[in-house]
């Protein structure tokens, strides 16, 4: 689904991506993980197609299509989806507006007949209840003054209205309560099937014991320097990232070739 | 020979001749004020303009407010009794200034369009609402500025006395076309001990010219809360001064525009605390795009002995494009001890944080930008209390926006 080839980004001019190659097929949950600083939100916001960023070689495909070609909008529009490790807080856009507004503009783009407001409306009641979310939170401006938690469930409720193909989480787990992180969970694995593919950037492997990654990596410095199965974030939350860090991985889990 | 002074021909009394004495002296004002810096007054000098006079039709069923108690309408300045309606039993008394005796306003100031307005103004009234009345519907004054064949001019003057622990809530509207038109309109406000006025002016005036100045007067644990909206006007000035005169009052000034074209609106606004123990808050936000100018000038001024004030200040701005312009100068100027008072003005673009999360939840530019351009002005209408009101603010505000998206 998702083919990344020597991806290299800069931002004002200096690198932070400096060759990723990453192949998500349908259906996959692969988690990033590495050090502050190596990349891996830059990764994401480049997936996505934040203009922050000037992509400088390699390419981006999403079912074949050139991503690196599309607008935010378009990629959003064709099932790419990025949950903010800093959701933006958007005052005066009351949040069931938004969801209305970009669950219709994602469908206006893809040529297919807009929702009414009764259905969107329905539909988000029910993801909400499911997020175990209050209701109050429809009517509230976007993410203005909701908690850190209370930010990365209504990104997750997002997630649930839009139903995109791949959804790249950064760091969805951070600032989250235990019921917090179980009901986020849920929400990920509710869409889990062979159609979905997700990308989870975290810290913590106690997140990948709720959502079970396929395959674990490792950034370091704007590059993906080791790869291992589901046993590998056990591993690095023993070892750390030192000896990898270090071009020495020793003993740490690896995909077989 | 102004044309101030050939209109000025055929009136009597001692305002009349006073403003014109005032006039003759300072003239319209100019760049050399401080408070004119922003704002050319050519447009309204240079013209030969003519009185307008009472028309047979107008078209202001569209304009009309349907929840209005009292309507009272104006075309061109002159009041229309025959379009007008509600004034048999309106709980507001109502005195046709012409009968009235006014004082001039304009005592040792230096405006201009004060001493105009005193030299000339013959229409409008006095509406005074008794002690402890209070009224739930509107006063609606509509106001069509439509030109003819020459270039016309009405001067309005308007007092609005609410008495003791009264209530009342004035709207006006005012209206303009494409023909050459200028008002110039004087409202001088005086709230009791007590009362409470509710003032909205709401501005759509395409060519038409305006001078809006406000007076108002604020007693002891008394409200004025006024809030603007400019949505279009080839020349709009907007003057209030609102003074604290009684303990425990509260003026509140709320104000939107949004421009577009060739726009020119200059607010200018000045809130005395005079004396102790009052608040005053004043936020007033713009969305300024084509050529349009829009200008913000507001002052606090906190007098020795006005301790335990409460004021704040706030003016902030979206500019839209490289040839839109705007100024503005929050003042704040405190002789008081033990003051509470914050200020402070933005001007910028949307933000692209915003901007970036709408995108990327698949909301085209165009229409991420007008979303957020909206959110950024709608707590200005939700700031009026009236929801009757709001809707047709919403939708005023809408349309202007509309425009301004092209
Ligand atoms: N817009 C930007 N301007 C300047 N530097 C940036 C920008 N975005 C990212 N960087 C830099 O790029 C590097 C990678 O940042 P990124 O946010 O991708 O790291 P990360 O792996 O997500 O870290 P963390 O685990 O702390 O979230 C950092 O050194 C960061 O300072
Ligand atoms: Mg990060």
């Amino acid at each position: 689904m998702l083919e990344i080839k020597n991806l290299h980004a800069s931002v004002n001019g200096s690198p932070i991506l400096r060759g990723i190659d990453l192949t998500v097929n349908k259906g996959e949950v692969h988690a990033i993980m590495g050090p502050n600083g190596a990349g891996k939100s830059t990764l994401s916001k480049v997936l996505a197609g934040s203009p922050e960023y000037e992509v400088t070689e390699g390419s981006v495909k999403l079912d074949g299509e050139d991503l690196l070609e599309m607008e935010a909008e378009e990629r959003a529009a064709a099932g790419v989806f990025m949950g903010f490790q800093y959701p933006i807080e958007v005052p005066g856009v009351a949040n069931s507006y938004f969801l209305r507004k970009a669950v219709n503009a994602q469908r206006k783009t893809r040529g297919e007949p807009e929702a009414s407001s009764v259905e969107i409306l329905r539909a988000m009641k029910k993801a909400m209840a499911f997020l175990e979310m209050d209701a109050g939170f429809r009517n509230r401006p976007v993410n203005v003054g909701f908690s850190g938690g209370e930010k990365k469930r209504n990104e997750i409720l997002q997630l649930l209205m839009l139903n995109p193909k791949l959804a790249l989480l950064d760091e969805t787990d951070s600032g989250l309560d235990i019921d917090a992180l179980r009901v986020v969970a849920k929400g990920v694995n509710s869409l889990r099937d062979p159609e979905h593919a997700f990308v989870v950037v975290t810290h913590y492997q106690r997140l990948l014991d709720y959502i079970v990654p396929d395959v674990v990596h490792v950034l370091v410095d704007g590059r993906i320097v080791h790869s291992g199965p589901r046993e590998l974030a056990l591993w690095l939350e023993e070892h750390g990232y030192g000896a990898i860090k270090a071009g020495d991985a020793g003993d740490a889990p690896r995909l077989e070739a | 020979m102004s044309w101030v002074a050939d209109l000025a021909q055929g009136t009597s009394g001692v305002r009349h001749a006073k403003g014109l004495a005032a006039f003759e002296r300072v003239g319209f004002p100019g760049p050399r004020l401080e408070g004119w810096k922003y704002t050319s007054t050519r447009s309204v000098a240079k013209v030969d303009w003519v009185r307008a006079d009472v028309v047979a039709a107008a078209a202001i069923d569209g304009l009309r407010l349907p929840h209005a108690a009292v309507e009272l309408v104006f075309v061109d300045g002159v009041y229309q009794a025959d379009l007008s309606r509600g004034l048999d039993g309106a709980p507001v008394s109502l005195e046709p200034v012409a009968q009235a005796e006014l004082q001039p306003q304009h005592v040792g100031s230096e405006d201009g369009f004060v001493a105009i307005n005193d030299a000339l103004a013959t229409e409008g009234f006095v509406l005074t609402l008794g002690r402890d009345q209070v009224m739930t519907a509107p006063v609606h004054l509509l106001f069509l500025q439509q030109g003819g064949e020459q270039p016309v001019t009405g001067q309005v003057r308007l007092v609005v006395k609410a008495e003791r622990h009264s209530r009342m809530q004035l709207i006006e509207t005012h209206h303009g076309g494409e023909g050459q038109t200028f008002v110039n309109e004087l409202i001088t406000v005086q709230v009791a001990d007590g009362a409470k006025v509710q003032h909205s002016v709401m501005g759509r005036l395409g060519s038409g010219q305006l001078v809006h100045t406000v007076r108002a007067e604020v007693g002891r644990d008394a409200t004025y809360h006024s809030h603007m909206a400019w949505l279009s006007g080839s020349l709009v000035r907007s003057d209030i001064l609102a003074r604290l005169v009684g303990q425990g009052g509260h003026v509140e000034l709320d104000g939107l525009y949004v421009l577009a074209d060739t726009d020119h609106v200059d607010n200018h606004t000045v809130i005395r605390h005079e004396v102790p123990n009052c608040t005053s808050v004043e936020t007033y936000k713009g969305v300024v795009g084509g050529k349009a100018r829009g200008v913000f000038d507001g002052m606090v001024y906190i007098a020795k002995g006005a301790d335990g004030t409460d004021s704040q200040q706030n003016n902030r701005n979206i500019l839209l494009g490289d040839h839109a312009d705007v100024k503005t100068k929050p003042t704040l100027e405190i002789y008081a001890d033990d003051v509470k008072a914050a200020h402070g003005a933005t001007v910028g673009q949307l933000d692209q944080n915003q901007l970036w999360y709408l995108r990327a939840r698949g909301i085209p530019k165009a229409k991420a930008e007008k979303i957020l351009t909206h959110a950024f002005v709608a707590d200005r209408v939700l700031a009026h209390p009236d929801e009757a009101w709001r809707e047709v603010l919403a939708e005023a505000v809408e349309a202007r926006l509309a425009v301004l998206e092209g």
